[in-house]
């Protein structure tokens, strides 16, 4: 067996990067036939106690997905959980990360588990998660 | 406490089937600044593909009068790649519905749980969402915890 390259308390990232912006967030959710008040209308959101239009959960979804991916490539996303405790308003600066809290050597190769997290421009943990990828053969 | 239409609690829906195309890939991934996956040749989803596939949170809950519903969470498992040229069927059930507290007072969260599966049934995608249901705010930022 091949020496793991991953270990427990290896981190991932941090990318800290901005926010989707409510142009992006637009096009997602009618990309998504999904254009709730909550992504398209700044009136509402502000009316019902935000900021301004907020990034959709499955929108940060996929920036977790893309860093994992990058961090992982060619590893097969085996679980993803997230839970989405403050929305995030669009635009606005936002840090990806995460840590491997599990590496398991199986007969195929790693299996790796990570806390995931996406902290918001207050510094607060907006979203969490965690998710599960093994590695494939001739993964880089 | 939400009122749940009778026999809605259970029941599973069928949201019918989708062909999946590079084009759709290519439009999903474009939404979601997934470059890697533009550069590519879009045969494969990535994963967060299937919220796309999804669309809409049914079964459909109605809400209360004055409140309104955010998306708090998902569990997702995959038993396989989601693939251009090939079809999946999709069905969703509501499976359950409970109360909690949080820091805006008493939130109402709905769960449900949806299957994409191939043509012939195998499993490809579990998904288990949850949607919290909240009164409407006036106190501007400091609501904005979805829990």
């Amino acid at each position: 067996m091949s020496t793991p390259a991953f270990d427990v308390g290896d981190p991932i990232g941090p990318e800290r990067r901005r926010g989707p912006d409510a142009a992006a967030v637009h096009a997602y959710a009618v990309r998504n036939d999904a254009p709730e008040k909550l992504f398209v209308d700044r009136d509402f959101v502000q009316q019902v106690g935000f900021r301004d239009v907020i990034v959709p959960g499955p929108m940060q979804t996929a920036l977790l997905e893309q860093m994992l991916r990058r961090h992982f490539p060619g590893w097969y996303l085996e679980r993803l959980s997230a839970t989405f405790r403050i929305s995030v308003v669009t635009g606005e600066t936002i840090v990806l990360s995460g840590v491997i809290t599990e590496v398991h050597q199986t007969r195929t190769g790693l299996r790796v588990v990570c806390d995931l997290v996406i902290e918001n421009a207050e510094g607060d943990r907006a979203t969490t998660g965690s998710a599960v990828l093994r590695e494939t053969p001739g993964a880089a | 406490m939400i009122e749940i239409p009778e026999n809605l609690l259970g029941d599973t829906v069928d949201q019918g089937s989708i062909t999946v195309t590079r084009e759709m890939i290519r439009e999903y991934a474009a939404a979601a600044g997934d470059q890697e996956t533009l550069a590519g040749a879009c045969t494969v989803a990535p994963p967060s593909f299937v919220f796309t596939m999804r669309r809409q949170l049914v079964p459909h809950v109605p809400l209360p009068p004055g409140t309104f519903a955010v998306f708090a969470g998902h569990d997702l498992v995959f038993h396989d790649v989601v693939r251009a040229d090939h079809t999946y069927r999709m069905t969703a059930r509501l499976t359950d519905v409970y109360e909690k507290s949080g820091r805006s007072g008493a939130l109402t969260v709905i769960v449900r749980t949806a299957l994409v599966a191939t043509e012939t049934g195998e499993p490809v995608v579990e998904i288990t969402e949850r949607q919290i249901v909240r009164p409407k705010s006036p106190h501007g930022a400091a609501t904005q915890r979805a829990s």
